[in-house]
C-alpha cells in the first residue's frame, strides 16, 4: 500500500515535467526530423531531378484530364480554364465540373465549352460537394491519368509533364502531389503564409517523402492514375478534406504518393483571420478525421508503414492538448498557489526559447532556400516570418483543440459540402 | 508584372499572378503589419539574450548571473546537450538510415507489376449505371450528371436535352 502511494507520488511529481518537456522538445525534435528529411530530398531527388529551369523529355505522352470542379466560381472560371487550356502537353482534355453553382458559373463554362475544342462541361444538378465532384470527372472520362486542381488555382504550363514521369517510372505510384505557390501576398497574414507553403507545406511534404510515405497530398494541385483510385472507389463523400482521405486510402491500399517539386500551382489564400481559421479549423477536423477513421491500421502489420505517419499526427495533437492545458495552469497560478513541481514559472522561455527561435528561423531559411527556385522573390517574405513559429503554433494548437472533438462529433455519413473561402486581397 | 522564365502561367488581362498589393489595406492595418513585424523581431533579438550575456561585460553581468546562474541556464544546456539532444539526432539518423536502406534495398527492383488501365466495367461498379451508359456518357462534351442521395451517379444526360429546375435555369 505505501510502495503503491510513493508510486503515484512520484507519477504525479515527474508528470508535470514530463509534460513541460514534451512540449519544448516535440516541436524542436521534429524541426530537425523536417530540416534532414527535407535536404536529403532535395540532394537525393530534387537538385537535379526537378529543376525547372531544364523541364524534362517525355518518349510517350498518355491522355491526362485536367480537372476543376467549380462551385461558384464565376470570378475565377474563366481564367482558370483558360490557363488550363494553355497546358504545354499534347494529348489532354480539360474537364470542368459545375457543381450545382448559383451564380453565373454555369453560364461561363458552357461559353468556354462551345469555344473550346478540349473543354468539356459536367454540370452536376445538384450541389453534391467536392468529393463527388471529382469522382463524377474521374467516371466519365476516359483519361487513365487525372490531374485535379481547385477552381481558383493557375497550374504552372508544364506541371503535366513533370507529373507524369513518376507514373511512367513506376506502377506502384497512384498519385503525384504538386508544389502549391501563393499568389496572394498583400497583408502580414498573406507574406506569413508565403513562408509556410515553404517552411511547413513543403519541407514536411520533402521529408515525409524521404520517409516513403505522405500524411497528405495537396488537394489543389494533384495527380492520380485511375485504377488507383478505382482500386480504392474513388473519394469519400463524407470527409472534411477529400485530399487528406484519398492519400490514406491509396497508401493503404499500397500505392506510392508522391511529391513533385517543379509541378507548380498558383493559389488564393485567406488573408483575414476569420478566414484563416475557418480553413485551418476545417484541415485540422480532416486530419483528425483521418486518423479517427484509420485508427485500425495499428492492427495490421501490413500497414505498419503508415504507422510513423499517424503516430506524428497524433502526437502534434497530443502536443497541442498539451500547451493549452500548461497555458491554464500558469493562468490558474497566478491567482491560487500551486505545489511547486505543477507551477509552470512563465510561459516565457529561458536558453529554450533560444534553441526554438534558431531552430524556427534555420527550418525557415531551409524551406525557403529549397523553393526559391519554383517561386518568384520569395526571400522578401522571410522578413515577415518572424511571427510565423508562434503565429503557427498558436492556430494550430487552437485549431487542433477545437477541430478533433468536431470530427468525433461528426456523423460517419454526413458529406462535405463545399466552403465559400476567403481569397485574400486582390 | 515580369516573371522568370521557369514560372508560366497565362492569366486574365487584368490579374497579375502575384497580387503585391500593401496599399490596398487600410492605412491602420498596413501600420499593424509593420508594428507587428517589428514587435517580432523585438522578440527574437530578445530571445538571443541568454547568449548575448556571453558578452557580460558589454551587455551586463547581471543577465549572465540570472540566466546561466541562477535559472541554472549553463547545467540546463549542458545537461541537455548531453541527455537529450543524442535523442534528437537519433530520430534524424533513423530518417536518414531508414531512406538509405530503402535505396539501397529497392533501387531497380520494381516490387509492383504493372496493372491494366482501369475498364468501364470497373468505374461502373462504384455507379448506378452500367458501363454501356457510361460509355456513352464519356463521348459527350457538355453533360448533365443526376446522383443519389448517397452521392452516387445515377444517370449522365446530353446538356443540350436537359431542362435545369428553376434556380439552376439557363
Amino acid at each position: 500500500m505505501m510502495l503503491e502511494t510513493a508510486s503515484w507520488r512520484t507519477l504525479a511529481e515527474e508528470l508535470p515535467a514530463f509534460i513541460y518537456n514534451f512540449c519544448f522538445l516535440y516541436p524542436l525534435f521534429m524541426s530537425w526530423v523536417w530540416i534532414v528529411g527535407g535536404v536529403y530530398y532535395w540532394f537525393r531527388y530534387e537538385r537535379l531531378g526537378s529543376d525547372p529551369s531544364k523541364p524534362n523529355r517525355l518518349d510517350t505522352f498518355p491522355k491526362i484530364a485536367l480537372v476543376v470542379p467549380c462551385f461558384n466560381e464565376e470570378v475565377h472560371a474563366e481564367e482558370t480554364v483558360l490557363n488550363l487550356l494553355a497546358q504545354d502537353y499534347p494529348n489532354f482534355e480539360v474537364i470542368a465540373v459545375n457543381d450545382g453553382s448559383l451564380d453565373r458559373t454555369a453560364e461561363i463554362l458552357d461559353r468556354l465549352c462551345a469555344e473550346h475544342s478540349r473543354l468539356r462541361v459536367i454540370h452536376q444538378n445538384k450541389n453534391q460537394g467536392k468529393a463527388v465532384g471529382l469522382t463524377t470527372a474521374a467516371l466519365m472520362t476516359d483519361a487513365e491519368y487525372l490531374l485535379c486542381i481547385d477552381g481558383d488555382a493557375l497550374l504552372d504550363q508544364y506541371a503535366a509533364r513533370w507529373m507524369i514521369r513518376h507514373f511512367l517510372e513506376s506502377p506502384r505510384v497512384g498519385a503525384v502531389t504538386g508544389n502549391p505557390r501563393l499568389r496572394t501576398r498583400s497583408s502580414l497574414l498573406g507574406r506569413i503564409q508565403v513562408g509556410e507553403f515553404s517552411s511547413i507545406v513543403g519541407i514536411i511534404k520533402r521529408a515525409q517523402r524521404t520517409y516513403g510515405r505522405l500524411f497528405s497530398v495537396s488537394g489543389v494541385c494533384v495527380m492520380f492514375r485511375k485504377v488507383a483510385l478505382t482500386d480504392v472507389g474513388f473519394w469519400s463523400r463524407e470527409t472534411l478534406t477529400e485530399d487528406i482521405d484519398i492519400s490514406w486510402k491509396l497508401q493503404l491500399a499500397y500505392w506510392d504518393v508522391r511529391f513533385e517539386a517543379a509541378a507548380t500551382c498558383w493559389i488564393l489564400m485567406p488573408e483575414t483571420l476569420s478566414g484563416l481559421w475557418s480553413q485551418r479549423l476545417r484541415w485540422a477536423a480532416g486530419g483528425a478525421q483521418a486518423i479517427i477513421k484509420y485508427h485500425g491500421i495499428w492492427k495490421e502489420w501490413t500497414k505498419r508503414r503508415m504507422w510513423p505517419v499517424f503516430l506524428e499526427y497524433g502526437l502534434s495533437l497530443l502536443w497541442s492538448y498539451m500547451m493549452v492545458c500548461t497555458a491554464i495552469v500558469y493562468l490558474v497560478g497566478l491567482f491560487v498557489p500551486l505545489p511547486p513541481e505543477l507551477a509552470v514559472k512563465t510561459l516565457l522561455p529561458g536558453w529554450t526559447g533560444l534553441l526554438i527561435a534558431i531552430t524556427s528561423m534555420v527550418q525557415t531559411a531551409v524551406a525557403i532556400k529549397l523553393d526559391s527556385r519554383y517561386d518568384h522573390r520569395l526571400w522578401r517574405n522571410y522578413f515577415y516570418m518572424i511571427w510565423y513559429p508562434f503565429a503557427y503554433w498558436l492556430i494550430n494548437m487552437a485549431t487542433a483543440v477545437v477541430g478533433f472533438p468536431k470530427a468525433l462529433l461528426r456523423g460517419k455519413t454526413q458529406r462535405g459540402l463545399w466552403l465559400s473561402p476567403d481569397r485574400g486581397l486582390r | 508584372m515580369s516573371l522568370p522564365t521557369h514560372i508560366r502561367i497565362r492569366c486574365a488581362a487584368e490579374h497579375p499572378l502575384i497580387f503585391e498589393r500593401p496599399a490596398s489595406q487600410p492605412k491602420a492595418a498596413r501600420g499593424a503589419m509593420m508594428l507587428a513585424t517589428g514587435i517580432g523581431w523585438t522578440v527574437w533579438v530578445y530571445l538571443w539574450r541568454p547568449a548575448l550575456t556571453l558578452l557580460p561585460w558589454f551587455f551586463g553581468a547581471h543577465i549572465v548571473q540570472h540566466q546561466w546562474i541562477e535559472l541554472a541556464g549553463w547545467t540546463g544546456l549542458i545537461d541537455f546537450a548531453i541527455h537529450t539532444v543524442p535523442y534528437g539526432w537519433a530520430l534524424c539518423a533513423i530518417l536518414l538510415i531508414w531512406a538509405s536502406v530503402n535505396l539501397i534495398r529497392f533501387r531497380g527492383n520494381e516490387r509492383r507489376k504493372p496493372r491494366p488501365e482501369a475498364t468501364p466495367e470497373a468505374d461502373a461498379q462504384w455507379t448506378r449505371m452500367n458501363a454501356a451508359s457510361l460509355i456513352e456518357g464519356r463521348r459527350l462534351k457538355s453533360l448533365v450528371c443526376s446522383h443519389d442521395a448517397e452521392g452516387h451517379l445515377l444517370a449522365v444526360l446530353n446538356k443540350s436535352s436537359y431542362t435545369f429546375p428553376t434556380e439552376l435555369g439557363e
